[in-house]
C-alpha cells in the first residue's frame, strides 16, 4: 500500500469511528482495527512489548475520561451516571479505533512521509509545511526547556513544595513561550530571506517539503 | 596552592551512542585556566558536567576536596561554582534586571527584600545600577553579559566557569568584561577561542586535542 493510501484509510477509519453511534458498530470497527494492528505487527516484525507500550500510552487519556465522566454530583454526593458511562465507553472505543488504525497504518512513517502523503492527497502546501515545522520545532522547544531548567539549577533553584516554586515554574513556562515566539519570528524572517514568499502559493512538491524537513537551525 | 577542581579520566556522554574523553586537569586557587580546542570538542560539556548537567560516564571528579559523581553531590555546587552560559539569553529570567540578579540569592534562602538589596549592591559593584529596572530583553549584548555575570556574582561564588565569555562582544564591551572579571579576583575556568581573552586573563592553558 502506498503512503497516501495508508493515510486515507486511517482517516476514513477515524471518520467512521466518529460517525458511528451504536456500541456494537464501534465494537465491530474496533475488532477490525485490532486485526489490522496484529497483521501490521506480524508483517513488520514489531515486538509485542512495543505494541503494548503504544496502546498503553494511547489509553492514558481514556483513563482520565473514566475517572471523570461516569460520575455526577447529586445533593448527597457522587453517583453513578448511566449516560456518562455510555459516553465514556464510546470515547474509549473511538479513541482506540483511531489510535490502533494509526499504529497499524502510519507507524514507521516519519513526519515527512505523513506530510508528503497528505500533500499528495490535496492538503494545502501551507498546512503540510506547518506540520513539518511543528515536528521540527517541538524538539527545539524541548531543548529550550532543558536550557532554561539548567540555567535555573545552575543558580541554585531546587523545586520544593512552596509558593516560590510555583512562581518559578510559571516563569519557566512563560520563558519557553517567549523563546518560542522570538524564534518563530527569526525563522519566518530566515524563510523569507530564502524566498519562501514566492512559493507559498505553489503546490507542495516533494522538493519543497524536503527543503523544510531538512532545514537546520537557520532554516 | 590548594586544589579546587581535579579531574582524571573523565568521559562524558555525547548523544545516545558517543562518548567524549577529556584530558586530566586541575584548577588551583588563584588560577585562571583557559580551555582551548576546536568547536565540538567538549568545552561546554565539561563546564556543564562540573555542575552535574552532563552525566559522567567514567573517571573521577573532585571539587572542593570531595568526590562528585551523582546528582546529590552536584546540588551544593550550584552557586559556589558560578557558571556564565555561552548565550546570556539562556541565563536571564527577568522580568527586570534587578529581579534577575536576585534570582540566585533567593534560591539561597534570602527573602525578597534582602535578595533585592544584594542584587542592587552587586549591580553597583559592576557599575550597572542604572540598568536595575530595565526589562532584560531591552539590554544590549554587552549589557546582557554583564548582567548575567552580576547574577552569578550575587551568589558569592568561589570559582567562575566562563563559557566563551567574550563571544559576540565589541572591543570596548570585552575590555569592560575583562576588567570586571579581573576585579573579582576569583579563580576561573574559561572556555574560549578568543586569543585576546586568553592573553589578558589566562594564567595557564589547557588544550583539548582535536
Amino acid at each position: 500500500m502506498t503512503a497516501p493510501q495508508r493515510l486515507l484509510l486511517a482517516l476514513a477509519g477515524a471518520l467512521g469511528a466518529a460517525l458511528l453511534q451504536q456500541t456494537w458498530q464501534l465494537l465491530a470497527l474496533l475488532l477490525v482495527a485490532g486485526v489490522a494492528v496484529l497483521v501490521a505487527a506480524v508483517l513488520r516484525l514489531a515486538s509485542v512489548r512495543w505494541l503494548l507500550r503504544r496502546i498503553a500510552l494511547l489509553n492514558l487519556f481514556v483513563v482520565l475520561v473514566w475517572l471523570t465522566l461516569p460520575w455526577h454530583w447529586t445533593g448527597g454526593g457522587l453517583a453513578w451516571n448511566p449516560a456518562g458511562v455510555e459516553a465514556a465507553l464510546h470515547i474509549s472505543l473511538r479513541s482506540n479505533i483511531a489510535g490502533l488504525l494509526c499504529i497499524a497504518l502510519l507507524a514507521g512513517m516519519n513526519a515527512f512521509d505523513v506530510a508528503a502523503a497528505a500533500a499528495r492527497l490535496g492538503m494545502p502546501a501551507r498546512l503540510a509545511q506547518l506540520l513539518l515545522l511543528t515536528v521540527r520545532y517541538l524538539g527545539v522547544m524541548q531543548q529550550t526547556r532543558q536550557q532554561v531548567q539548567r540555567a535555573m539549577q545552575a543558580r541554585g533553584f531546587r523545586p520544593r513544595c512552596n509558593w516560590r516554586t510555583l512562581e518559578v515554574l510559571a516563569l519557566q513556562v512563560a520563558l519557553i513561550l517567549v523563546h518560542a515566539l522570538l524564534r518563530a519570528e527569526r525563522v519566518a524572517q530566515a524563510m523569507q530571506a530564502r524566498g519562501l514568499a514566492q512559493r507559498v502559493r505553489a503546490p507542495a512538491r516533494k522538493a519543497d517539503l524536503v527543503g523544510v524537513a531538512t532545514g537546520q537551525e537557520s532554516l | 596552592m590548594s586544589v579546587l577542581i581535579q579531574a582524571s579520566g573523565l568521559r562524558l556522554a555525547r548523544g545516545p551512542q558517543r562518548q567524549l574523553g577529556l584530558p586530566d586537569f586541575a584548577l588551583h586557587e588563584g588560577e585562571r585556566l583557559c580551555l582551548l580546542g576546536p568547536s565540538g570538542r567538549g568545552k561546554t560539556s565539561l563546564l556543564h558536567a562540573l555542575l552535574g548537567f552532563v552525566p559522567l560516564q567514567a573517571g573521577r571528579l573532585q571539587v572542593f576536596g570531595c568526590e562528585r559523581s551523582v546528582e546529590a553531590d552536584f546540588v551544593p555546587l550550584r552557586g559556589p561554582l558560578g557558571l556564565l552560559f555561552q548565550d546570556p539569553v539562556d541565563q536571564l529570567f527577568g522580568p527586570t534586571v534587578v529581579d534577575d540578579v536576585a534570582f540566585g540569592p533567593r534560591n539561597q534562602g534570602l527573602d525578597r527584600q534582602r535578595a533585592g538589596q544584594l542584587a542592587l549592591r552587586t549591580l553597583a559593584s559592576l557599575q550597572l545600577e542604572h540598568l536595575a529596572e530595565r526589562p532584560v530583553q531591552q539590554l544590549s549584548g554587552g549589557e546582557q553579559r554583564l548582567v548575567a555575570l552580576a547574577g552569578v556574582l550575587a551568589m558569592n561564588p568561589r570559582v567562575l566557569l566562563l563559557d566563551e565569555p567574550s563571544n559576540g562582544l565589541d572591543q570596548a564591551s570585552c575590555e569592560r568584561l575583562f576588567t570586571c572579571l579581573l576585579e573579582t579576583g576569583l579563580p576561573m575556568l574559561i572556555a574560549s577561542h578568543d586569543q585576546t581573552l586568553v592573553q589578558r586573563l589566562g594564567t595557564r592553558i589547557l588544550t583539548l586535542p582535536a
